[in-house]
């Protein structure tokens, strides 16, 4: 495409061409070793300190997760970490219903805030 | 094409392709055989697939420069989540020291070109391509080939500090 005139281009391109072509690896080594695998990663000190601290957290989870192996119980021995929510120290008040002389007179305390007497 | 003449192919044009790759990583050998072993295997494991619209070099020379493109971006994100990690300085975001110092008169000046304007220059001169086939190789219009052509060729001749026809 390009013209005539480029010919000083186009050796100068061509020269830096061969000179690289020279420096290429062989074909089927190249392609050798992408069959068995790509060259290991470059990996930076700062790369290996997180791969160390992954590795870590990773071990210590585990650990944690299978450090006490919990025997499997039946559903009628079961208790829901709750049910001391549900103990009552005076179970009596439940029991019993209130009488309706229980129930405080208020008629005072409500005449007092409007400003009369009974 | 079968796998046997697909690596026939690769094997008769790996010198160029090599050469092209070495263009795209910027001179940095170790970076230009990886992404040329990438772009075997994705033309061979059939993630890159010819068509046939084109000539294969055309074809393989888009693989290489794709592949590149992803390599640059996927080092660059690397670098940069690292250099924030470690808050190391903003030098580790250049390119790596392995770039191979390629300091011939032709470099100093094609270093003062767009990268486009480089790559289309390249592939026209360097690899007999016409502005057409550097276009599909780029996956850029033919119209903007042209433009990169021209403009890139004029910047480059002044840059030698030659003539200007």
């Amino acid at each position: 495409m390009s013209p005539a005139g480029d010919d000083d281009l186009r050796r100068l391109f061509e020269e830096r061409r061969t000179a690289d072509e020279g420096k290429a690896p062989p074909f089927r080594k190249l392609l050798g070793r992408g069959r068995s695998g790509a060259r290991p990663a470059r990996i930076g000190p700062a790369g290996l300190a997180t791969a160390a601290a992954a590795t870590l957290a990773l071990a210590v989870s585990l650990a944690l997760f299978h450090r006490s192996p919990q025997p499997a119980i039946s559903i009628e021995e079961w208790k829901a970490p709750t049910d001391f929510l549900l103990d009552f120290s005076y179970p009596s008040l439940l029991d019993t219903i209130p009488a309706p002389e229980a129930v405080p007179d208020y008629s005072l305390l409500l005449a007092t805030e409007k400003g009369t007497t009974p | 094409m079968n796998r046997e003449e697909l690596e026939s192919e690769l094997e008769r044009l790996h010198g160029a392709s090599y050469a092209w790759s070495l263009s795209c990583c910027r001179g940095d050998r170790e970076e230009a055989e990886d992404v040329l072993q990438e772009s075997y295997l994705k033309t061979l494991d059939g993630r890159a697939r010819f068509a046939g619209g084109s000539s294969f070099k055309t074809f393989l020379f888009g693989v290489v420069r794709r592949t590149a493109a992803e390599r640059r971006r996927r080092t660059w994100l690397h670098r940069l989540a690292l250099a924030a990690w470690s808050r190391g300085p903003v030098e580790a975001l250049h390119p790596s020291k392995s770039i191979e110092a390629r300091s011939s008169r032709l470099e100093g000046a094609l270093a003062r070109l767009a990268a486009r304007q480089r790559e289309v220059l390249d592939l026209v001169f360097a690899h007999d391509m016409t502005v057409e086939e550097a276009a599909r190789a780029l996956g850029i219009s033919t119209g903007s080939a042209r433009v990169h052509y021209d403009r890139g060729k004029k910047r480059l001749r002044q840059a030698l500090g030659g003539h200007q026809p």
